[in-house]
């Protein structure tokens, strides 16, 4: 069966997908060729309203160039996703027989997704070591750029891992680490210097220019979720010890063997639970356990791409914050060829389309989609973030806010479907944004009773086991009649939802 | 060290392991195309000329396979006009055209 494309035919597929999707999605070309001289191409789906401002979600395929499937899969999500726009039709990604219970997407909810979010898909990143995997090479990484000298077997240095490559701790070689500083490694080469790749620096000018705010990286094999720090422990507690102060291009270890890098604790809270959630919704597909963990668990590596996006905003802090993960898709196989390209990747396919469906589901601010866009409110949501981090600073905020993220799906397909939940969902927003903004307004019964009302409406299509905790909402919510935001606050991060 | 590998045409698969009676030299390591861990040992691609270094370094290595340097399997690849009525199938999906 064949079933793996040629970087033209996945360059031609997506040009086509921009076509019969005209009105809401365009091809883009990234800023370089590749080393061979082949435009890279991506597909930019933005439905809806085209003047709203959006969060962007970069889905990257590809870069390792023997990892076929995920190139498909990135293609495919892209067919999905206008099939569903198009014609109103759920998303359901299940196997037959597997006892799972198959993962679903409502289209109302497929629909204010793209209607919220600008998703950018760049299904092969590495043309020409995709089509040398084809050609010659079944087992080849890096891209196909001629190094200088020889080899001690004589033949010639090509390649750099584009997973190396870039500027973050770039040229540094951890204890342990995959990457190398020699051009006539077979493997994890990270180059002659930084960005020294057009193919890695398409990704430097793409964040650059585009505001991404959730990036996935999507790799095979091991069926991992890995998030940032990919070249040392993370530890909360010491912003002074991060990466900025690191020498680059060392070719050898971080000096100092304790050494362990910076990661804001909300920011790895909230790494982390996007991936749970996007392992979650993998798991339900056909019973595969996704792992989801720090980027060096696999092994410890310096100048990858994910970490480089969530780098940005440290180095630079008016740099966009980008939050970046990588997913390792498909389980071992019985030969190393088999675990990175499948005669049957279908499977593995919707693994990975359900990750990244996650991802783009997760993208969305459902509390600003509402306050804000494109239903005509115009409320400032800047008072409910502020709420949102006092959350996370207790153990009972982080249990509310867990709930909040497992009924994210079921409140933005009753937005997308209904619109007089859409209403009351507004009305509450607005209510919730002048509470944060005026420590004198406090909470009526009036308030007290549209806020039942949605969590009754979502309540009644959450999933059974949530059930109980929306109920635990509503107890405490007919608790707060008189009570400002502040208080109120106190009253929720006392108590947790169960 | 030469990694590359190309003049030999194949490579091994293998698990690498420290040897109880030395004190292994890991920087000897780098340069492995290495794999997602193998019954929690270190699982590698590498060329033939790379297992002598690395067992003077310290380490066992068991090769249990042979890996050519081969083209992806042509049955495996799609030609233009698979690849077409590929996508001119989910055209039609998406335009809700009735399928025979």
């Amino acid at each position: 069966m064949s079933v793996y494309r040629t970087a033209a035919q996945l360059s031609q597929a997506i040009a086509t997908l921009a076509l019969v999707g005209s009105s809401f999605c365009e091809t883009f070309t990234l800023a370089e060729t590749s080393v061979e001289g082949v435009p890279i191409t991506g597909l930019r789906i933005r439905a809806g309203d085209p003047e709203i401002s959006r969060n962007g979600v970069l889905l990257l395929g590809g870069v390792h160039a023997r990892e076929l499937m995920n190139p498909e899969a990135i293609v495919d999500l892209a067919v999905d996703l206008l099939v569903s726009y198009v014609n109103g039709s759920d998303i359901i990604y299940s196997v037959y027989g597997s006892g799972a219970p198959g993962a679903t997407w409502s289209a109302s909810a497929i629909r204010v997704m793209l209607e919220s979010l600008d998703v950018w898909m760049v299904p092969c990143s590495n043309p020409d070591g995709h089509d040398y995997v084809l050609t010659t090479d079944d087992l080849w990484r890096k891209n196909r750029r001629p190094e200088e000298g020889t080899c001690d077997d004589g033949t010639l240095p090509v390649g750099v891992d584009l997973n190396r490559n870039c500027a973050i701790v770039w040229g540094v070689i951890p204890v342990n680490g995959e990457i190398t500083c020699d051009p006539c490694d077979y493997s994890t080469y990270c180059g002659p210097s930084v960005f020294s790749e057009p193919e890695s620096r398409n990704i430097e000018h793409f964040l650059a220019e585009n505001s991404i705010d959730t990036f996935a990286d999507v790799h095979s094999y091991t069926e991992l979720i890995l998030y940032p720090w990919g070249h040392a422990p993370n530890q909360t507690t010491n912003p002074a010890e991060n990466f900025t102060t690191l020498q680059t291009g060392t070719c050898g270890p971080i000096p100092g063997s304790s050494y362990s890098e910076y990661i804001d604790p909300l920011d790895l809270l909230r790494l982390q639970s996007v991936g749970a959630q996007m392992a979650s919704d993998v798991v339900k597909v056909r019973g595969q356990v996704y792992t989801v963990g720090q980027s060096i668990s696999l092994y410890p590596t310096t100048g990858t791409n994910p970490d480089y996006a969530y780098s940005r905003h440290i180095a630079d802090p008016s740099a966009h914050k980008t939050y970046g993960w990588t997913i390792e898709t498909g389980p071992p196989a019985d030969t190393v060829a088999d675990s990175f390209h499948p005669a049957d990747p279908s499977q593995i396919i919707l693994d990975a389309k359900a990750a990244m469906l996650s991802l783009l589901m997760q993208s969305v601010c459902a509390i600003d989609l509402i306050g804000i866009q494109p239903f005509g409110a115009d409320v400032k949501t800047a008072g409910i973030r502020a709420w949102r981090d006092t959350l996370w600073q207790s153990d009972a905020g982080r249990a509310w806010l867990e709930l909040y993220r497992q009924l994210h799906p079921a409140l933005l397909g009753l937005v997308g479907a209904r619109s007089e939940f859409r209403s009351r969902a507004t009305q509450l927003v607005q209510t919730a944004a002048a509470l944060a903004d005026d420590p004198a307004s406090t909470l009526g019964q009036d308030h007290i009773q549209l806020g039942l009302s949605v969590l009754d409406d979502l309540a009644a299509i959450a999933p059974e086991r949530l059930r109980p905790q929306v109920q635990a909402a509503r107890d405490l919510l007919q608790t707060m009649t008189g009570l400002n935001a502040e208080a109120a606050l106190t009253v929720v991060t006392g108590q947790p939802p169960s | 060290m030469n990694t590359q590998g190309n003049a030999a045409r194949v490579r091994l698969e293998a698990t690498i392991r420290p040897r109880p009676t030395r004190s292994p030299d890991p920087s000897l390591l780098h340069g492995l195309d290495v794999l997602p861990r193998l019954d929690g040992l270190l699982h590698v691609l590498m060329s033939p000329d790379q297992i002598a270094p690395v067992v003077a370094a310290g380490y066992e290595v068991r090769v249990f396979a042979a890996v050519p340097i081969r083209p992806l399997d042509p049955a495996l690849i799609m030609d233009d006009a698979t690849a077409q009525a590929w996508i001119d199938d989910k055209v039609a999906q998406i335009r809700g055209d009735r399928r025979p």
